[in-house]
């Protein structure tokens, strides 16, 4: 039985790490620190049945490894993140972003700095990439996102909140479905769908993903959560950049169908 | 989930990020019992939604951020590690002893050769060589690589930081033969 976490959830009940995680510890924990090191290696190199970067990171803090083998141990999970970090290069593949190269820099520094504050005092914080790696490292992307955003000063064209769609717009829009459940089956649509919505306007991306989230735009129940209510517009406001948003997304992605 | 008077921003997000695989209704609840963080979770449902498709092959580039990263891993995380104090003239006597040339036993001293790629039996031996233990000549080893001084001294142009290379190939690049190369590599651990 691996040693427990530490962090409480906001409800004051304690974190634990999933089942699969757990067996994976309770697997690999009789190996020596190079045997690990070298099943964690051979186990990437097959594609399937990876050890999980949450059983890695469990080993890692421990402390009772070598210099060496935490060496490698930390290598394999600054693969894992990188694997999921933006890329610098922009769209024409030829100039790379500063921001992203930023962003990436800061994950990576405040990934690497809580591991070896971790090692003085233990750290919470690095209790949430043992329950679920990519998860909190969605959370640093975010929050480096808004720090470098904010320093870039990128701005968002809203429009005005309260202009009328034209004919045009609401015929593209019309009963179409960027989720559609066919659709989003395909890994390459989801990707070009998630390219496509990161081109909208701020409150549009927020309105999409809600939408993808099931929330409805307005109810006659006070008590149910809605688009309205969380980003505080009104329902006509909501309603008007969806079907902008929707009009933008199917122009972009059967504009791309077809070119392929 | 119990809203908590306490609970931060941080904690929350984390909270929901941790609960985030359990269906869209995860999101509606953390508005409902957190409205004061609605848009940081609207964000976060995005980049958690990203995070579901994107899985990428590493790049060059993620090769040099990765080593940067582990540098800055080993720098650090050496602060406590014992390092033993080898002086130039053990790797000189080192290098007589194994019968080895200089210049391998100068990639040793500047920490130029990755230790993985090193067989445990040539780190005991070339340990005793120095006169000292495996686990702290692995210490030392593990430490990122540098430049001698004396030869930064003499450059006209800024040292830049080494790049630590497997073994075999600072054994071939100091025109070892092919066969001792082989003794020392494939020994049986």
């Amino acid at each position: 039985m691996a040693r427990p976490l530490r962090k409480l959830r906001p409800d004051g009940s304690l974190y634990a790490r999933r089942p699969a995680v757990e067996a994976e510890i309770s697997v690999l924990q009789d190996l020596g620190g190079s045997d690990l090191v070298s099943h964690c290696r051979a186990s990437q190199k097959e594609g399937a049945d990876w050890v999980s970067p949450e059983a890695v990171l469990h080993f890692l803090r421990q402390g009772s490894c070598s210099v060496e083998v935490r060496e490698q141990l930390m290598l394999l999970l600054l693969e894992r993140l990188y694997r999921r970090l933006p890329k610098p290069n922009s769209s024409n593949g030829q100039t790379a972003s500063l921001t992203t190269t930023n962003i990436r820099d800061d994950v990576c520094d405040r990934f690497v700095d809580l591991l070896l504050g971790d090692a003085d005092e233990y750290d919470e914080r690095l209790d949430f990439y043992e329950i679920n790696f990519n998860q909190a490292l969605a959370c640093d992307i975010l929050d480096a996102k808004r720090k470098h955003w904010t320093i870039e000063n990128r701005g968002t064209e809203l429009g005005s909140e309260d202009e009328e769609i034209s004919a045009h717009v609401e015929e593209a829009a019309g009963q179409y479905d960027p989720f559609d459940p066919e659709e989003l089956d395909k890994k390459d649509y989801r990707r070009r769908l998630q390219d496509a919505i990161d081109t909208l306007p701020e409150l549009q991306q927020q309105i999409v993903e809600m939408w993808r989230q099931d929330i409805p735009i307005d109810s006659s129940d006070p008590s149910v959560m809605t688009i309205s209510k969380a980003l505080e517009r009104s329902e006509k406001t909501i309603r008007t950049h969806r079907d902008k948003a929707f009009a933008s997304l199917r122009r972009r992605l059967e504009r791309k169908e077809n070119t392929r | 989930m119990t809203s908590q008077p306490s609970a931060t921003r941080d904690d929350v997000l984390r909270a929901f990020a941790m609960d985030f695989g359990e269906g869209p209704a995860v999101l509606s609840r953390y508005l409902t019992d957190f409205p004061q963080y609605s848009v940081d979770l609207v964000d976060l449902s995005r980049e958690l939604t990203r995070n579901e498709v994107v899985e990428e092959e590493l790049t060059e580039e993620d090769a040099l951020d990765i080593r940067r990263g582990l540098d800055r891993f080993r720098s650090k995380q050496n602060r406590n590690v014992e390092i033993p104090d080898l002086q130039p003239k053990a790797f000189l006597d080192a290098a007589k002893q194994l019968n080895l040339p200089l210049q391998v036993m100068m990639a040793f001293r500047e920490r130029r050769v990755e230790l993985v790629s090193v067989p445990l039996r040539f780190r005991s031996a070339l340990a005793d060589a120095l006169r000292t233990t495996r686990a702290l000549l692995e210490n030392f080893l593990a430490l990122p690589p540098q430049v001698a001084a004396a030869r930064a001294n003499k450059s006209s142009v800024k040292p830049v930081a080494a790049e630590k290379v497997s073994f075999e190939r600072v054994l071939r690049d100091a025109a070892v033969s092919a066969e001792r190369i082989s003794e020392l590599i494939d020994t049986e651990e």
